[in-house]
C-alpha cells in the first residue's frame, strides 16, 4: 500500500490543481447551464408583432381600396381624420406608426403608368422615429404596388379591380415558414444535460493533470530505479499505482456528476431513471479516456507543466468538438466529421439519447451502447499506446530499465 | 561465502567498454570501496549488480545466490544510496523514508521504530515535518541515505553520497555508515575522494576504464607501488645542482622544485627528511616550513595509471 499512499498523497499535496480544475471548471459548468436558454414549452409561440397604421385614400380607386383591405391583414388601423392637425399628432403621438396618403387619382396614374411605360406615381408617407415598424409596413406597400404595377403591364385590358386583386392574392402568396425545434424533446433535462456535456472540459483537464502529475512523479526516472531495486514486483507496483488514478479519477467523476445533480436535480428528475443511470455510467465511460491520456504522458515522463498544458488543452479541443462551446450543427460539414474522430462527440451523443430515453427497449439502447464502446474503445486505445510506451521505457537502460539483465 | 561475487563481467554502450572483464569480491561485514575517477565505471558496476542495467556477458551472485531481476528475496537484504537525490517533493521527510522503507517491510509498528533509528542515524531529528524542498544540500542527501538504509540491509550501496556535501553533513554520513558497518552491514561504498575512501573502507579497489587495476586494504595498496614518503620544504629557489644532488641521495626517487616549493619522493618504507635537509644546509639553500607526508591513493593511482586520480 505504500506506492498507493504515496501515489495520492502527491496528487492530494497540489490542492491548486484539484481546485481550479474540479471546482471551478464545474462551477464554470454551472454558471453556463444556468444561464443559457433552452427554449421549451412556449419555443413555438411566436406571435408577429402587428404594426399600428393609417391609411388616408384620397383616390377612393378600386386600387386604393384593395391595397388599404391588404393592409388591414398586415397591421392594426388606427383611423384618423384626413386633416393637417390629426396627421401631424397620428405619428408624433404615437397613435400611428405609418401614415400613407393615397393622393387622388393614384389608381388610374399607376395603370396609366403601368401600360405606357411612364414613372409610377409616388405615395405620401409619414414613418414613427421610434421604430422600424413603419419602414417594414413601408416595404409591404412597395411590395404591392410593385406587383399591381406588374399585373397591370402583363393584363393590359384588365379592369383596375381584377388588377388589384391579381395583386392582394399574389401577395398572399408566400414561402411555408415552419418553427423547427432543436436537440431534445425533452427540454427540461437539456440544463442537466449541457452541464454534463461541459464536464468534458472539467473531466479532460482535472484527470489528465492529476493522473499526469501522479504517474509522471512515480516513473522520474531517480524514483522508478529505487523503485526497481526494492522487493516489490512490477505487478503490485503497477497495481498501486492502478489503483491511486483510478480512485481519483473516480473522485473528480463523483465531484463532477454530484455537483451536476445537486444544482441541477429538477432539471434531472425530467430524465427516466434508466436515462440517468446511463448518464452517470456514460460520464463515468467517458472519464476512462482522460485517464488513459494521464497514464500516457506518465509513461512518457511528461512534468508537471506539460501535463496542465496538455489537460487544459486536450479539455477545451475535445469539449469544442464535444459541440458543448458551439453547437455542431452550426459548424461546417468538415468541422462536423472531424469531431466524429472526438470522444466527447460520442459523449454527447450518448447523453442527448439518454436524456430522451423514454422507456429501456433494445431499440433505444442500441445507439447509446454504441456510444459507450466507441467511448470506451477510445480509452482502451489510449491505454494500449501508454502501455507500449511504459514497456520500452522500462527496458530503456536510461530509465534504469532491467528487463533484459534476465538475458544476460 | 561473500556477499557479492561478480566474475568476468562486460558491459558495452555501443563501441564503449564500460565494463572490462571484472571481477568484485566482497566478504560479510567489510566496508569496500570502489575508487575510481568519473567514467571509470563504479556506477555502471554497482547498477549491474542490482540489475539496473543489463550486461553482456558475465555472473553476479548476492549472499552466495545468483542475482537476476526477479530475485525479490536478495533484494529485500540490500538498500541503495543513488548518487542523485531520487526523494518525492511532495512527501515530508518522516513520509519518505517511511515510503521507501515500506518497499521492505510490512509491519507498521517495526516500520515506525526503523524510521525513528534511520532519522537519528543521519541526524535529520527535528527536520522530519519538512519538505525536501526546504533542506539544504547536506541534509538533502542525509535524507537520500536514510531512505536507503531505513530497512537496516545486509547489503548497502553508497554511490557517491557525500558529492556536494557540506564538511559537517560529510562527518554524519561517513559516521553512520561506520555505525551501520558495527552493525552487521556489509557496504560497498563508490566515491573519487579518496580520504573518505582511506578513513573508512577495509579494503579497496582502485578501477579506471571499467577494470579494476588494484585491490587491497589501504596499506597493502600503498605497499604495492614503489613511492613512500613525499617530502616538501619550502624553499624560495632551487640553486644549480641541488636537484642533482638530492637526486644522488640513497632512497630519492624524484625531485622537483614549483612555486617555491621542492618536492621530493622517496622509496616506500625509509624516512629520508634528515638527509634532504642537511644537502639543504650543506649548500647554504635557506628554507621555511617542511612537511613529510606518507603516500595517498593517489599517488597509488598515479603509479598505477599514470594520471591523477582526480583528473
Amino acid at each position: 500500500m505504500q506506492v498507493f499512499k504515496a501515489a495520492l498523497r502527491t496528487v492530494l499535496r497540489h490542492p491548486l490543481y484539484l481546485l481550479v480544475y474540479a471546482a471551478f471548471l464545474s462551477l464554470m459548468g454551472v454558471f453556463m447551464a444556468s444561464g443559457l436558454s433552452f427554449g421549451g414549452s412556449d419555443a413555438a409561440a411566436f406571435v408577429p408583432y402587428e404594426t399600428t397604421f393609417s391609411i388616408i385614400d384620397r383616390d377612393g380607386s378600386d386600387l386604393s381600396q384593395e391595397l388599404a383591405a391588404y393592409l388591414r391583414t398586415c397591421g392594426i388601423e388606427a383611423p384618423i381624420e384626413d386633416t393637417r392637425t390629426a396627421l401631424q399628432d397620428a405619428v408624433a403621438k404615437g397613435q400611428s406608426s405609418y401614415v400613407l396618403i393615397v393622393p387622388p387619382g393614384f389608381g388610374e396614374a399607376l395603370m396609366d403608368a403601368a401600360r405606357s411605360d411612364k414613372e409610377a406615381p409616388a405615395l405620401q408617407t409619414v414613418y414613427s422615429y421610434y421604430s422600424l415598424e413603419g419602414s417594414l409596413m413601408d416595404q409591404e406597400v412597395n411590395e404591392y404596388l410593385n406587383l399591381a404595377h406588374a399585373y397591370a403591364g402583363l393584363l393590359p385590358h384588365a379592369p383596375q379591380a381584377a388588377v388589384a386583386q391579381a395583386a392582394t392574392q399574389a401577395m398572399g402568396t408566400s414561402a411555408q415558414v415552419q418553427t423547427v425545434e432543436w436537440g431534445s424533446a425533452n427540454a427540461g433535462s437539456q440544463r442537466f444535460v449541457f452541464y454534463l456535456s461541459w464536464g468534458t472540459y472539467t473531466l479532460f483537464a482535472a484527470i489528465i493533470v492529476s493522473v499526469g502529475m501522479l504517474m509522471g512523479t512515480l516513473n522520474r526516472t531517480d524514483l522508478r530505479r529505487r523503485n526497481l531495486v526494492s522487493p516489490v514486483t512490477p505487478l503490485k507496483y503497477g497495481l498501486q499505482v492502478g489503483a491511486a488514478s483510478l480512485l481519483v479519477t473516480v473522485g473528480v467523476w463523483l465531484w463532477t456528476v454530484g455537483v451536476g445533480l445537486a444544482v441541477f436535480h429538477e432539471s434531472a428528475a425530467h430524465v427516466s431513471g434508466t436515462g440517468l443511470a446511463l448518464m452517470l455510467a456514460s460520464s463515468l465511460a467517458f472519464a476512462a479516456i482522460p485517464l488513459a491520456v494521464g497514464c500516457l504522458l506518465g509513461q512518457l515522463g511528461v512534468g508537471e507543466f506539460a501535463s496542465n498544458a496538455v489537460g487544459n488543452i486536450a479539455g477545451m479541443a475535445v469539449s469544442f468538438l464535444g459541440g458543448v462551446w458551439v453547437s455542431l450543427d452550426l459548424l461546417d460539414p468538415t468541422m462536423q466529421a472531424i469531431a466524429h474522430f472526438s470522444p466527447a462527440y460520442w459523449y454527447t451523443d450518448a447523453l442527448q439519447r439518454e436524456a430522451d430515453l423514454a422507456a429501456p427497449t433494445l431499440d433505444a439502447l442500441m445507439p447509446i451502447l454504441g456510444d459507450l464502446g466507441v467511448m470506451l474503445l477510445f480509452a482502451a486505445a489510449i491505454f494500449a499506446v501508454a502501455l507500449v510506451v511504459g514497456r520500452m521505457r522500462a527496458q530503456s537502460a536510461e530509465a534504469g530499465g532491467n528487463a533484459g539483465a534476465s538475458h544476460a | 561465502m561473500d556477499v557479492v561475487s561478480v566474475e568476468n563481467l562486460v558491459k558495452r554502450y555501443g563501441d564503449v567498454v564500460a565494463l572490462d572483464h571484472f571481477d568484485l569480491h566482497i566478504g560479510k561485514g567489510e566496508v569496500f570501496g570502489l575508487l575510481g575517477p568519473n567514467g571509470s565505471g563504479k556506477t555502471t558496476a554497482i547498477n549491474c549488480i542490482l540489475q539496473l542495467l543489463t550486461y553482456d556477458k558475465g555472473s553476479i551472485a548476492l549472499f552466495g545466490e545468483p542475482m537476476h531481476p526477479s530475485r525479490y528475496d536478495l533484494k529485500r537484504r540490500i538498500g541503495v544510496v543513488p548518487q542523485n537525490v531520487a526523494v518525492f517533493e511532495e512527501l515530508t521527510v518522516r513520509e519518505n523514508i517511511d515510503y521507501f522503507c515500506g518497499l521492505y517491510v510490512d509491519d507498521r509498528a517495526r516500520r515506525r521504530a526503523l524510521v525513528d533509528e534511520a532519522v537519528v542515524l543521519v541526524g535529520l531529528e527535528g527536520y522530519e515535518k519538512r519538505r525536501p524542498r526546504k533542506l539544504s544540500g547536506g541534509l538533502l542527501r542525509r535524507l537520500n541515505i536514510a531512505c536507503g538504509i531505513a530497512h537496516k540491509p545486509d547489503l548497502v550501496f553508497f554511490d557517491e553520497p557525500t558529492v556536494a556535501v557540506d564538511p559537517q553533513s560529510r562527518n554524519t554520513i561517513l559516521e553512520g555508515i561506520e555505525q551501520m558497518n558495527r552493525a552487521g552491514s556489509t557496504i560497498v561504498y563508490t566515491s573519487h575522494y579518496m580520504e573518505e575512501v582511506e578513513e573508512i573502507c577495509t579494503r579497496i579497489m582502485i578501477m579506471d576504464h571499467g577494470r579494476a587495476l588494484a585491490t587491497g586494504t589501504n596499506t597493502e595498496l600503498k605497499a604495492m607501488i614503489g613511492a613512500g614518503e613525499k617530502i616538501r620544504v619550502e624553499t624560495p629557489e632551487a640553486p644549480e645542482g641541488l636537484l642533482a644532488r638530492l637526486e644522488g641521495l640513497p632512497h630519492v626517487l624524484r625531485v622537483s622544485h614549483r612555486d617555491g616549493t621542492l618536492y621530493v619522493t622517496c622509496e616506500n618504507g625509509t624516512h629520508n627528511v634528515g638527509d634532504v635537509l642537511a644537502v639543504l644546509q650543506d649548500g647554504g639553500v635557506p628554507f621555511g616550513r617542511v612537511y613529510a607526508e606518507p603516500p595517498t591513493l593517489n599517488d597509488v593511482f598515479l603509479e598505477i595509471t599514470g594520471t591523477e586520480l582526480r583528473d
